[in-house]
């Protein structure tokens, strides 16, 4: 059995190398209009896709590694990077009320900037008030079974909104705190967690560092635990 | 087991520059990794130190 590989093994190394690249056309297999240069290496085919169809494709799969052809070569980047946005509350599509709210949006920050400078309360709590209205932006940090992300995320600011932490929660990522959660695990790390640590008597600690390297195999100790650390 | 195993040797083909020419001979040692640590003559240690007196032994 082992014979007849070695017969094989230059041309299956030959199909494996030609992975590195593409080869035929590069019009975006989704939309097959503009000529695409990112590449999922999660989804299956691995298609080439141009910008806006790489971010529509992934509102339901937020958490695949992608590549970016940058002069001769595929190198890594990530969703988040390329200026991907998870949207909570509406199933990956971006919250109807925020249309509205974007236009305020500058002025309401504004406010929220003086506000505390009048207080003269800038501190962690502060920064994140800032950064954190009801209807703004976060990056936060999901850990997910192929690594560590990060996410810039947009709430849902319907007026029946649940908190922030419950909607992590609907979209199936748990929140790590209570009250202004920027860590959240998928459901699916957590069940693989349980039963890599019953089956495989993996520690926490041995787990998270699978995890780092995963998510950085040259530099682990970069990956960072929370957005804060994240340099 | 045969298969990650299979898939680890073309992998380290691939690092040590084997890749492009699977014709090329792989000699012994060709797939090992450089350790950085270990003494090179002419890096870490002195061309001559095969003459060095004090050395130990």
């Amino acid at each position: 059995m082992l014979c007849s590989w070695i017969e094989v093994q230059d041309e299956y190394l030959y199909y494996i190398l030609s992975l590195e690249t593409h080869v035929g056309n590069w019009t975006c297999q989704q939309c097959h209009n503009i000529n695409g240069h990112l590449r999922c290496k999660d989804c299956f085919g691995s298609p080439i896709l141009c910008k806006a169809c790489c971010m529509s494709v992934h509102q339901q799969s937020p958490f695949h590694h992608i590549e970016k052809w940058s002069s001769g070569f595929f190198t890594e980047t990530s969703l988040d990077t390329e200026g991907f946005v998870l949207y909570l509350g509406h199933s990956g599509a971006p919250c109807p009320v925020e249309t509205l709210i974007d236009m305020d949006e500058d002025l309401e920050l504004e406010a929220a900037k003086s506000r505390v400078i009048e207080n003269d309360d800038i501190d962690m709590l502060g920064e994140w008030e800032i950064t954190n209205t009801d209807n703004g932006s976060l990056t936060i940090t999901v850990v997910d079974c192929n690594g560590v992300h990060h996410q810039h995320v947009r709430w849902c600011c319907c007026p029946d909104a649940p908190s922030k932490d419950i909607q992590l929660l609907k979209e199936r990522l748990f929140p790590a705190s209570v009250h202004r959660p920027s860590t959240a695990f998928t459901f699916q790390v957590l069940d693989y967690f349980h039963i890599d640590s019953v089956e495989c008597k993996t520690s926490a600690m041995n787990f998270y560092s699978k995890l780092k390297h995963l998510t950085n195999y040259t530099f682990p100790s970069l990956v960072s635990v929370c957005s804060w650390h994240h340099n | 087991m045969r298969v990650s195993r299979k898939w680890r040797y073309l992998k380290s083909k691939i690092r040590a520059g084997f890749g492009h020419n699977p014709q090329d001979p792989i000699k012994p040692g060709d797939l090992a990794l450089f350790c950085p640590a270990c003494p090179q003559s002419g890096i870490n240690l002195p061309s001559n130190w095969q003459e060095d007196k004090n050395q130990l032994g």
